[in-house]
C-alpha cells in the first residue's frame, strides 16, 4: 500500500529561477464518495447507511453555521475546520476596511491520527504515467 | 448575520527591515468539539448521541484507509479531503525522485453549500476595541 506519485513539467514564471520544471504529483486513485462511506458504516455497525447520510448532512449544516459565526470544529480524530480570513495589509489602523477583505476560507487541520497515518504511508513512483504537462 | 472582526496588528520581517502592516482578522473562538457536535447531530437526527460519535470515530478509520491509498474521500456536505505531495522543483525529468518530495498534505475543498455561504458573509469590525489586546499580540511574518 503506498502513494503513486508521476512526473510533472509546469512553466514557473516567478522566483530566482523561472523557466519549465519538473515536480512530482500524487497520482489521484479517485475518490469514496459519501454513499460508499455511508455503506461501509453500515456494513461496519448497527447504524444504516440512510441514518448515515443524515448524520453527514446534520454534519455539514452544523459545520456551515459554525462557519458563520466565526468559529471552529474540532472533530477530534478528523481534525479541525476552522474560518480563516486572507486580507491586504494596511500602514496604519485607521486605513483597514472591511474592502481589504480579499477571501474568506475554510481551513482544516488533519488531527494527529489522520497526519501520522499520511507520513507513514510509503511513496513510490507511477509506472502509469511518464511525463503530464500542466 | 454580520461576522465580527477585529484589526491586528503584523510584524513583516526581511534581511533589512521589519515593517508593521494592520490587517483584518476574526477574533479567536473556542472550536466547538466532538461532544457539542455529536450532541446538535443527534437532536436534528434519530441517532443519539453516542452513535454519532461513534460513526464520526468510524469515519476517522475510513478515512485513513482511503487516504493511505492515494484516495479522496467525499464528506457530503461538508466538502471532500484528498491527499497531495509537494515536492521541490528540478530542472529535469530524470532528476525527480523520491528524495524531492517535501511532505505529503490533506487538502479540503469545502462543498458548493459552504462555499455560497463564505461567498455571503458580511463584516462588522468591532469598534470597541481598535486593536483587540487578546488577539493582537503582533504576530510576525518572514518575507
Amino acid at each position: 500500500m503506498a502513494y503513486i506519485y508521476k512526473k510533472v513539467k509546469k512553466k514557473i514564471s516567478v522566483g530566482k529561477n523561472p523557466g519549465e520544471k519538473y515536480f512530482a504529483a500524487m497520482v489521484s486513485e479517485g475518490k469514496a464518495s459519501s454513499k460508499q462511506v455511508c455503506e461501509l458504516i453500515d456494513k461496519d455497525s448497527t447504524i444504516s447507511a440512510a441514518d448515515a447520510e443524515l448524520l453527514f448532512r446534520a454534519l455539514g449544516e452544523v459545520v456551515s453555521e459554525n462557519i458563520e459565526m466565526g468559529r471552529g470544529v474540532n472533530l477530534e480524530g478528523l481534525g479541525v475546520f476552522s474560518p480563516n480570513l486572507k486580507t491586504q495589509g494596511q500602514s496604519t489602523a485607521d486605513e483597514v476596511t472591511v474592502d481589504d477583505i480579499k477571501k474568506v476560507t475554510v481551513n482544516f487541520r488533519p488531527s494527529s491520527t489522520l497526519r501520522k497515518a499520511m507520513e507513514q504511508a510509503p511513496v513510490k513512483e507511477s509506472s502509469r504515467f511518464n511525463l503530464m504537462h500542466v | 448575520m454580520e461576522l465580527e472582526i477585529i484589526k491586528r496588528e503584523v510584524f513583516i520581517t526581511d534581511a533589512q527591515t521589519t515593517q508593521t502592516k494592520y490587517v483584518l482578522a476574526l477574533p479567536r473562538k473556542n472550536a466547538w468539539d466532538m461532544e457539542t457536535v455529536s450532541g446538535l447531530i443527534a437532536g436534528r437526527t434519530t441517532l443519539s448521541k453516542a452513535e454519532v460519535e461513534f460513526v464520526l470515530r468510524e469515519l476517522e478509520d475510513v478515512m485513513v484507509e482511503a487516504l493511505q491509498l492515494g484516495a479522496g474521500v467525499e464528506l457530503g456536505a461538508l466538502g471532500k479531503v484528498e491527499p497531495s505531495l509537494s515536492s521541490a522543483a528540478v530542472d529535469t525529468k530524470d532528476d525527480i525522485s523520491l528524495e524531492n518530495i517535501r511532505k505529503v498534505n490533506l487538502i479540503y475543498k469545502p462543498s458548493k453549500r459552504i462555499k455560497r455561504i463564505l461567498k455571503g458573509l458580511n463584516f462588522e469590525i468591532n469598534r470597541r476595541k481598535p486593536l483587540s489586546d487578546n488577539d493582537n499580540k503582533g504576530s510576525k511574518s518572514e518575507k
